[in-house]
């Protein structure tokens, strides 16, 4: 019998023996994809589904890996003439064909069912590979280094306890060190973060290479591999989490430089320095988004200091000039508002700041967006509207007295890192809804008093979708929250209309305030 | 692949530690010549699971060299390996499967595996074909593991505690086929069991471990031929007994004393013996293995004072 023979004889066996897990596996993923896929209401939570299919997808692989242990003396495979390499590629061939490619399928389902195709879902897939592929491979180093499934069992629950313990151990002990991985300039080298996750992957990769060639359990290799699995943990439950850099697109007019001026409500203050930022359009409708990714700061005593951020201020247009050539009924409030982003300094630093800051210079990245019209909702209530990478139901419309009040669910896919910064986000002023009176042009803006975000996974680990329930209301608009001079009649005739940002073009910017 | 030993299965220094600690094996050498049927014979805790896991390359040693068909074990590739069949009292079989399935999956594995053999084995084991091996007796599992080991017709066939949980008459039965099959085939057999009576029906070497070391490797007839059982017996209560140097499992009671002891001439020692306790009466005879087998695994003594060659 050949090598290869050989992996397709041990994967068949495989795929017999461990038939019943492997049903249930399916199960659960397949619940998963049709509960995500099925979801229009924002509320409520489905996140527990992807930790129900990672969890099953472990304890599958355990079972998979220990039916023919790398450890035990006692395993049947080891008396036989079987290559150790055969049979761990058949674990993986058949890891990779059923708890790898089974979810990866319901996921690449779901995303489409979010209207997101092409170059976005391989996008979105190649994220949930990486992110779930490190728990694959936690698990099959796991299991490759425990007897049965009960130490299994204990291990995958022991471990995030001491790594919960030894975390809070480190951040006691070291939290003043540790400084210096978080807080370098933007062009810092390797993080721990990095470091530990590399170690992570390539052990776990190494160990039951290492398990199945040599069977060696000397304390050597229970030490090293221990290390290997802590790391490989660490690496899969530390998945960046902080939205991605919009990528630099050229179109976007680099006119609208911003300035910067200290906030007329606080001055600089050791824990807190807010900046006011301004910014002038380059072209009608343009909105503006600036994202903050770090300060430098000189100090009064000359020296320096950096403080990170990832504060978002929308500095342009907040709503476009006319909407299908609707008037509005309310007026624009662009010009009066001066938004600001806050620098807070991390406890080390607080003291530096106290001495006196000379000069401010903030590095961030400007994003420019047009208005479009995504869609148009009647005022039905459960009324739905899906455009890619989002869908948007109706979830109440109460009309009294020339008042609309309405709640709007939206689930959403960002799939560009423009989406992110552009697309509804709460306690952003940019207009994303509104209401139109076709046969009146005229229109109405919809502006939240209330707005409850968060974010939930799919069937897999990666990319997350975004949850908004939005509370919109006709008077926001309204100085004073004034009833709008409305015509009789005027609700019956009107539509909810969506409006997205679409990127026109994103660059890097740079910012210098120098303080008397 | 490096060719080391001439012997089947051969040992030399053979030193294993569990972690760092306990010392399973100490400087164990072992040669079992082709053909031979050789009995490994120990108490509890000797270190003859942990030999046989070393020879069958299951195990790596610490220290010292373990080879079966002149390849080091831990280098047997799997195509080496379709040579070598290991059955252990624990041993682990596909539970899920039934004998028809497990016979399917592991033929293939063997160029050498027999289908007519394997057919007459199901039947003398009178394995169950209906039923998946997890509801199998003891007995049954150990049935199916020797099913497996000896369906490939393997050139070495290591065997620990084959006879657990087996009935007497399969246990009969398993004797006299393996001593057919190893007579016919050439077969190399190392066994080891508590069931000492069963071993020297079978085997023609015998090795006693205890403590992790060899005490005792020589072929049957030379054991039967060195390892006398004295009985001494007077006439009135017996008023001093005391065990001499040389003497092993030495027993007092009333007017008698016995003891087993090693002497090349049973002639010279029952002369020497009514020399020496003239109003007594001595009886000499060859001791059975039992007796050879208690009397060196608790002499304590050192494997270099009583190890005797096997000649092949």
């Amino acid at each position: 019998m050949t090598a290869i023979a050989q992996v397709l004889h041990v994967a068949r066996k495989d795929l017999r023996e461990s038939r019943w897990p492997f049903v249930v596996f399916i199960a659960v993923v397949a619940a998963a994809g049709v509960r995500v896929a099925g979801k229009w209401a924002a509320a409520g939570v489905f996140g527990m589904s992807m930790f129900l299919v990672v969890l099953t997808a472990l304890l599958v692989v355990a079972i998979l890996v220990q039916s023919d242990s790398p450890i035990r003396a006692d395993a049947f495979w080891t008396t036989r003439p079987l290559a150790p390499a055969a049979v761990l590629l058949a674990k993986v061939l058949v890891l990779a064909i059923v708890v790898g490619g089974v979810p990866l399928a319901a996921q690449a389902i779901t995303v489409a069912s979010f209207d997101v195709h092409g170059t976005a879902l391989a996008r979105h897939l190649s994220t949930s590979i990486l992110e779930y592929g490190r728990w694959l491979l936690f698990g099959l180093a796991l299991a490759s280094m425990t007897k049965d499934l009960k130490t299994f069992v204990v291990a995958l629950v022991g471990i995030p306890i001491a790594f919960g313990i030894g975390s809070d151990i480190w951040a006691m002990l070291f939290m003043r060190n540790s400084v210096s991985f978080d807080a370098g300039s933007a062009s810092r080298g390797i993080s721990l973060d990095q470091v530990i996750t590399w170690i992570g992957t390539l052990g776990c990769i190494a160990l039951p290479i290492w398990l199945y060639a040599r069977r060696d359990q000397g304390w050597r290799t229970i030490a090293a591999g221990t290390l290997f699995v802590a790391c490989g943990v660490v690496a899969a439950l530390n998945t960046d989490s902080s939205p991605p850099t919009p990528p630099v697109v050229e179109g976007a007019p680099r006119e609208n430089a911003i300035t910067l001026s200290l906030s007329a409500q606080n001055q600089i203050r050791p824990g807190q320095i807010q900046l006011t930022v301004r910014a002038t359009p380059a072209r009608p409708d343009e909105r503006i988004t600036f994202r903050l990714d770090y300060a430098d700061l000189e100090l009064a005593d000359g020296d320096k200091t950096q403080i990170q951020g990832q504060e978002v201020a929308e500095l342009g247009a907040t709503r476009p000039r006319s909407l299908g050539g609707a008037v509005w009924l309310s007026p624009n409030r662009d010009s009066t508002d001066a938004p600001s982003i806050v620098l807070v300094p991390q406890e080390w630093q607080k003291p530096l700041v106290a001495k006196g800051v000379k000069r401010i210079t903030i590095h961030g990245r400007i994003l420019a967006a047009m208005p479009r019209v995504a869609g148009i909702l009647p005022t039905t209530v459960g009324a739905r509207l899906a455009t890619p990478g989002r869908r948007i139901s109706l979830g109440s419309w109460r009309e009294d007295s020339g008042i609309a009040q309405l709640t709007v669910h939206e689930i959403e896919l960002p799939h560009s890192a423009s989406d992110f910064y552009l697309q509804n986000r709460s306690g952003s002023r940019v207009l994303t809804y509104a209401l139109v009176n076709d046969a009146r042009h005229e229109a109405l803006p919809l502006e939240a008093h209330g707005v409850s975000t968060g974010s939930t996974s799919l069937v897999l680990p990666g990319d997350e979708a975004y949850t908004t329930d939005l509370s919109l209301d006709t008077r926001e608009a309204f100085p004073g929250r004034a009833r709008p001079p409305l015509a009789e009649g005027w609700f019956q005739a009107a539509r909810v209309w969506r409006i997205d940002w679409i990127s026109a073009g994103s660059y890097p910017v740079r910012a210098e305030l120098t303080l008397p | 692949m490096e060719k080391t030993m001439q012997a089947a299965v051969n040992a030399v220094g053979l030193t294993y530690r569990y972690g760092r600690g306990t010392e399973a094996l100490h400087g164990v050498d072992l040669s079992i010549p082709e053909g031979s049927l050789f009995a490994l014979l120990g108490p509890n805790g000797a270190g003859k699971t942990t030999l046989m896991q070393i020879l069958a390359g299951l195990r790596r040693p610490t220290r010292g060299r373990a080879g079966v068909l002149g390849v080091e074990s831990s280098a047997l590739t799997y195509r080496e390996r379709s040579s070598v069949a290991y059955v252990n009292e624990v041993q682990r079989l596909p539970s899920w499967m039934r004998v028809d399935q497990l016979e399917a999956y592991v033929a293939p594995l063997y160029p050498t595996w027999d289908a007519s053999l394997a057919a007459r084995l199901r039947e003398r084991f009178q394995l169950p074909m209906n039923r998946p091996i997890r509801t199998f007796s003891r007995g049954e599992r150990m049935k199916a593991a020797l099913f497996c080991a000896l369906a490939p017709r393997p050139k070495v066939l290591l065997m620990d505690e084959p006879f657990s949980g087996m009935d007497a008459i399969v246990k009969d039965e398993l004797v006299r086929g393996l001593l057919e099959s190893a007579g016919t085939e050439g077969w190399t057999v190392l066994v080891s069991s508590h069931d000492i009576g069963e071993l020297e029906m079978l085997a023609d070497h015998v090795g006693i471990l205890a403590e992790g070391r060899m005490r005792l490797s020589a072929s049957m007839d030379d054991v039967h031929a060195r390892f006398k059982r004295v009985e001494v017996t007077a006439s009135e209560p017996w008023p001093i007994g005391r065990q001499e140097s040389g003497w092993m499992s030495f027993e007092r009671g009333g007017n008698r004393f016995g003891f087993v002891t090693e002497a090349a001439n049973d002639g010279a020692l029952q002369s020497e013996l009514s020399e020496r306790f003239p109003a007594a009466h001595v009886e000499v005879r060859a001791a059975t293995l039992r007796e050879v087998f208690v009397a060196v695994a608790d002499s304590g003594a050192t494997a270099e004072g009583r190890t005797m060659r096997i000649s092949a």
